[in-house]
């Protein structure tokens, strides 16, 4: 560990991390632009980055972003990221009030508490599950692979999991083209050449996330409200006291649901937000929803502790935890380092540097969260026809940094566009992006799963007990979501 | 988003079941999407035996698909008597969509069909200039006019240091060559 921290004292390093953590908290805090859009827009930047600085950079962003999006919360009631809706129901009324600096303040302080408890959760429980995964075999990996994008698809779209499962499948069928991993056979190329290498996972990545919010939001009327003056954002140590126990249970839910492929910064809060308000005293119930500190401190704690929750299963099990950990995964695969249960063997020291980045990182937010909260309110009055015209070059620039190629500026585009289509038929888009990364591991592990039970027989499949447990998982998860997929179809129709 | 907290719908809230008829055209060309790439899927070639062939994901994959967008088309039927979700699109939307789809579509057609380079003298230095900047500086103007406001200067002043500021950090600070 100290190693890392030695290593990370470089100055290059630490001038990563701070514009990373920087430009995060700018783009959190810009309304409409949420965390997997900076983490998928900034990977083109770390192309010719080197490994430990594209790293910095991108732990930077994630640290930065989740937080910055509690700022337009509170100070002009429209949550930069999803996940600040909790915030921003609490922190404007706070705001309102005349006290927009200290539900700030308490935000602050709330973020760099939960990073804590995710960071230290996470050095707690990877090797653990460092050394479960290394059990691991291809049946293991596909399955695995399987249920993460089944987990994702359930967890995006709550109320129709059928549409989750539907777009994290047609993610995997985009991937499918291209030369096949074993035997070197073309899918679905129709003779066009460029198809052979597979279409870029950034390029999708930046479609989906990127342009599809522009094509969204741009040609949206809209005129920003100016905020309210903020007076100061230092925390209250006296009062972010107070709030000591919901501040460690939220930061535990976070990791919890961190850790849960698909489960992102926006389900944690809300899951925080809710055991929360029950859990509460009654006099602090009472000021729920009508400006409650304590409120701001569970859903700021849980979205933040949701980051180092996030790394579990994407370093242990190269399953990405949510949306913005696949965009590190594809940051990290551009530099060569394929994560899962092998990474402290083939990347020896690379655990321990990133446990290091994201404790430098969260130090730098906290910094950088008290002095960018008042440019960053000058921002706000940047109207979104201005803001969202400026980003369709950088999404330009994205797609083309990583290969140099104008087929995968076209991918960008046609992924865009596929995103909005989804969209406009209200399927969420998270789950095509983890059926990308996804699949060549399901792919190459499945067939040779096949291959080695065809070879040992029906015996040795049925001893495979981890495996075998995953699969009941993932009938068990099909079974549920299409309950309760029927169940919010039948309390829909009695509503209408 | 929601006005309630409590009332939690998914990670994305904006998923979930869409107007009837909107499911019964996604279900119908998932269906055709699923078969068609079932078809593809088992027309391929098997170099070893059937259990590692290149084509056996993308039929489950394919066949799985078309079974799901049964089931959607099923649900929708199912809801087609009942109010469709309201939606949150405004009139003129899609055509100011369309629009800008058509900008970068025709942004995108001239980045790839420049192909420009020179240098302009700056403060003793030569500074890079290819097809990327003049495509980029045309394309936010007309953008920006488009989407924000109506006064040229601005437009032209904010299109031209935006291109320039990428420029700079792409080629400059981060070593990266620009498209055109």
């Amino acid at each position: 560990m100290l190693d890392a921290f030695y290593t990370l004292l470089d100055p290059i390093l630490l001038g990563t991390t701070l514009l990373g953590v920087t430009l995060g908290i700018v783009w959190g805090a810009l309304p409409g632009l949420s965390t997997t859009m900076a983490m998928g827009l900034l990977i083109g930047l770390t192309a010719t980055m080197g490994q430990n600085p594209a790293l910095c950079f991108m732990l930077g962003v994630y640290t930065g972003s989740v937080f910055g999006g509690a700022i337009s919360a509170v100070l002009i009631n429209i949550p930069g990221t999803p996940d600040a809706v909790p915030t921003m129901i609490e922190g404007h009324t706070l705001a309102k009030k005349g006290e927009g600096g200290q539900a700030l303040g308490m935000a602050i302080g709330a973020s760099f508490i939960g990073n804590w408890v995710g960071i230290i959760l996470l050095i707690l429980f990877i090797p653990m599950l460092l050394s479960f995964a290394l059990n691991f075999k291809s049946y293991e990996m596909f399955l695995l692979s399987m249920l993460g994008i089944l987990v994702c698809g359930s967890m995006a779209a709550g109320a129709m999991p059928l549409k989750g499962w539907i777009a994290g499948w047609l993610g995997l069928l985009v991937a499918f083209v291209g030369l096949d991993l074993i035997h070197g056979v073309p899918r679905f190329t129709f003779g066009v050449r460029a198809l052979q290498d597979g279409f870029s996972y950034v390029a999708i990545l930046i479609g989906v996330f990127g342009l599809t919010e522009i094509l969204k939001t741009l040609p949206q009327i809209s005129s920003p409200p100016i905020p309210p003056a903020s007076g100061s954002v230092v925390p209250s140590v006296g009062r972010l006291l107070k709030h000591t126990g919901a501040a460690i249970r939220s930061s535990v839910i976070g990791t919890l649901t961190g850790a849960i492929p698909g489960a992102g910064a926006n389900v944690a809060s809300f899951l925080a937000y809710d055991i929360g308000r029950r859990r509460a005293k009654p006099e602090e119930k009472a000021k729920w929803g009508k400006g409650s500190y304590e409120a701001i401190v569970c859903a700021e704690t849980a979205n933040n502790a949701n980051i180092g929750g996030s790394m579990l299963p994407t370093l242990a099990l190269g399953i990405p935890g949510n949306a913005p950990a696949a965009a590190l995964i594809a940051a990290l695969q551009l530099k060569a380092v394929n994560v899962g249960p092998t990474i402290e063997i083939d990347h020896p020291g690379l655990i321990w540097f990133i446990y290091a980045a994201l404790i430098v990182a969260n130090l730098f937010m906290y910094g950088a969260a008290l002095a960018l909260i008042k440019p960053c309110v000058r921002l706000f009055s940047l109207p979104k026809g201005l803001l969202l015209s400026l980003i369709v070059p950088v999404c330009v620039l994205g797609a083309w940094a990583v290969r140099l190629s104008f087929f995968d500026v076209w991918t960008m585009f046609a992924a865009g566009i596929a995103g909005y289509a989804l969209v406009a038929f209200r399927f969420p888009v998270a789950p095509v992006v983890l059926g990308v990364i996804l699949a060549p591991l399901a792919d190459e592990n499945l067939r040779r799963t096949l291959m080695l039970f065809d070879r040992r027989g029906l015996d040795y499949a049925l001893d495979q007990w981890i495996g075998n447990i995953l699969l009941a998982g993932f009938v068990l998860l099909v079974i549920e979501g299409v309950w309760r997929g029927r169940r919010n179809a039948r309390r829909a129709a009695l509503q209408g | 988003m929601s006005d309630q907290p409590n009332a939690f719908r998914g990670e994305d809230e904006s998923a979930g079941a869409a107007a009837p008829a909107l499911d019964l055209i996604a279900a119908a060309f998932l269906v055709v999407l699923g078969i068609a790439l079932a078809i593809l899927s088992l027309r391929l070639p098997v170099p070893g035996k059937v259990l590692s062939a290149p084509g056996l994901l993308p039929f489950l994959t394919a066949a799985s698909l078309t079974v799901m967008a049964v089931l959607l088309g099923l649900s929708a039927w199912k809801r087609s008597g009942q109010p469709a979700p309201a939606s949150t699109s405004e009139d003129g939307e899609t055509g100011r969509r369309l629009i800008a789809i058509a900008a970068i579509g025709i942004y995108l057609v001239a980045l790839q069909s420049l192909a420009v380079e020179g240098f302009v003298p700056l403060g003793g230095q030569q500074i890079p200039v290819g097809g990327f900047e003049p495509a980029t500086i045309i394309f936010l103007s007309v953008l920006l006019r488009l989407f924000w406001t109506a006064r040229l200067t601005p437009v032209v002043g904010v299109a031209t240091v935006w291109t320039l500021c990428l420029s700079l950090a792409f080629r400059g600070l981060f070593g990266i060559p620009l498209p055109g």
